[in-house]
């Protein structure tokens, strides 16, 4: 009998037979001819037929009797909508939690390691955030953000990130979207569950400009858990760029 | 001419000079444009990695070739007066070069584009591949190289398609009278939901054009980063096709419909046995007369 293995267990090299992973959206298929490893990837979704696979395959040049896969955050930003519209007063802050689909990075471990790929858990759609002429390619995340949320183990491959709002300027900040900048954040396990670090936005009404500051260690909800990604690229620094929008702001714009 | 006279010290050493001249700034001129053009580059634009080499090309041959003339003896201000009297002439001959070079300048200063947009100008479309002082080159999606005066860019309205980081892809939809219009507005929204690469911002949108001869129509309006355009207008007519197919919505082509007389009665067609070809005699059954034989 096949075993099955958790999405984030090492598991050793595959046989001459194809052995599945799934993974959210993803279903991996992979297998080892003693002397190349293949993969295909075939995203699934409950709208889309399955794709034919496609295989790709890596002539090896060292020994790997293992295959890792870690969870890791995607490559751009994410855009995520509040679940009701939020209106924070000048001086008053508050506390929201988004689920963010992860990323899956493929390994063969050995005495060294190879990286073979790295792929989304989800087929998630572009997003544009910003203004006709400048701003930020983005995903966009359909799940809604909460100011309150629930671990859920059974999506082992969906992260819960926290973001603390505080409005600094004089007027009241009101917010529909947010733009997460998901390559700067961290990634912990517990129970689980996959966590970020806290994103830390303080808004000065300078043309919604904020500042971001990721603090990379665990949060009050994260205490015992375990470092399993560091962020895409260094977040030493803070950052300042455009976090809120409204709804349609881009859309009521539009001309024909 | 005493050819041994005229050698002497001097001459020798201003011939010296003018080898070494040669030999030494010219190649360092060629070598200061390239390096510039490459660092620029980088740093900045091509556009101005370009520019910037040309004008130390130019202004550095000047140099040299200023430096040589007194080298070898002869007055600038005779050759400078020479050239005004020839100038005149010479300015009516390259009143086009000249009016192209200052068009240059002005596109320079402007940045209506920058090497590697693509462009429209007039008719032609492509990619630029350089902006020189009397023309740019372009690039066009069959392969070809075409060279515009930049007196023409100057004057013609001139497309950048490449501008902004995201476009709109508008799509032309008709379908049947019979179809429930608000039904199909939510299949094509659908159908760009379904769409990785249609942005979810801004979102697409579906607009009622009129009424046409055959059909009623849409127009249908997804955005996506520039690098998608082709791809995503290609896949949305697709999917939109497909999904009319599985969803039963008809897309009509051009028809007409016939009256007699009173509006709305159709003009009764009754199917008939098709008649004999007088050209083509029908053919005896051989077996049946044989039998009866």
């Amino acid at each position: 009998m096949t075993k099955v293995f958790s999405p984030w267990e090492r598991r050793p090299l595959p046989g001459e037979e194809p052995r599945p992973t799934v993974i959210g959206d993803l279903t991996l298929l992979e297998r080892f001819d003693g002397r190349d490893y293949w993969l295909a990837r075939v995203h699934t979704t409950s709208k889309t037929e399955p794709a034919e696979p496609k295989w790709l395959r890596w002539p090896l040049n060292e020994d790997y009797d293992t295959v890792s896969l870690a969870p890791l955050f995607p490559d751009r930003p994410v855009v995520v909508e509040t679940e009701v519209p939020i209106c924070l007063t000048p001086g008053s802050q508050t506390r929201i939690f988004a689920r963010c689909p992860l990323w899956v990075r493929l390994d063969l471990v050995g005495r060294s390691q190879l990286t073979i790929d790295e792929m989304p858990c989800a087929v998630l759609s572009n997003t544009w955030f910003g203004v006709f002429t400048d701003g930020t390619l983005a995903y966009w995340v359909s799940s809604r953000a909460q100011t309150r949320i629930e671990p859920d183990p059974a999506r082992p491959w969906m992260a819960i990130c926290p973001v603390h709002i505080r409005n600094q300027s004089e007027v009241e900040l009101k917010i529909e979207r947010i733009c997460l900048r998901v390559e700067r954040l961290s990634l912990f396990a517990q129970d689980r569950q996959l966590w970020s670090d806290e994103t830390r936005v303080a808004y000065r009404g300078l043309d919604k400009i904020s500042s971001i500051e990721n603090s990379g260690q665990r949060t009050q909800e994260t205490s015992d858990s375990l470092l399993v990604a560091p962020p895409r690229v260094s977040a030493k620094e803070n950052i300042a760029a455009r976090t809120f929008s409204s709804l349609k702001t881009l859309s009521q714009s539009i001309a024909l | 001419m005493n050819f041994k006279a005229s050698i002497n010290p001097e001459t020798i050493g201003a011939f010296s000079r003018v080898l070494a001249l040669l030999a030494l700034a010219l190649p360092a001129v060629f070598w200061f444009s390239r390096w510039a053009n490459r660092r620029l580059s980088e740093k900045w634009s091509s556009h101005q990695g370009m520019l910037a080499s040309k004008v130390i090309l130019y202004g550095g041959v000047i140099m040299i070739v200023v430096t040589l003339i007194r080298e070898l003896g002869f007055s600038i201000g005779h050759i400078l007066g020479a050239a005004g009297v020839a100038g005149v002439a010479i300015g009516f001959a390259a009143q086009t070069s000249l009016s192209n070079f200052i068009s240059g300048l002005f596109l320079m200063a402007e940045k209506p584009f920058v090497v590697g947009d693509v462009i429209t100008v007039g008719a032609t479309s492509g990619a630029v591949l350089s902006i020189d002082t009397l023309s740019i080159k372009l690039r066009t999606f069959d392969n070809k190289m075409v060279r515009i005066p930049n007196e023409t860019i100057i004057k013609t309205e001139t497309t950048t398609a490449t501008r902004f980081p995201i476009r709109r892809v508008d799509l032309d939809i008709g379908i049947a009278y019979k179809e429930n219009i608000a039904r199909v507005r939510d299949l094509l929204l659908d159908v760009a939901h379904q769409n990785p690469h249609v942005l979810e911002d801004p979102e697409p949108l579906v607009h009622m054009v009129g009424y046409g001869t055959s059909s009623v129509d849409l127009k249908f309006v997804v955005w996506c980063v520039r690098e998608d355009w082709i791809k995503v207008k290609n896949e949305m007519y697709e999917q939109v096709k497909d999904r009319f197919d599985l969803e039963g919505v008809e897309i009509p082509f051009p028809h007409l419909s016939l009256y007699k007389g009173e509006a709305m009665d159709p003009i009764p067609i009754q199917l008939v046995e098709p008649a004999p070809n007088p050209r083509k005699p029908r053919a005896k059954p051989r077996a049946r007369s044989k039998g009866k034989t």
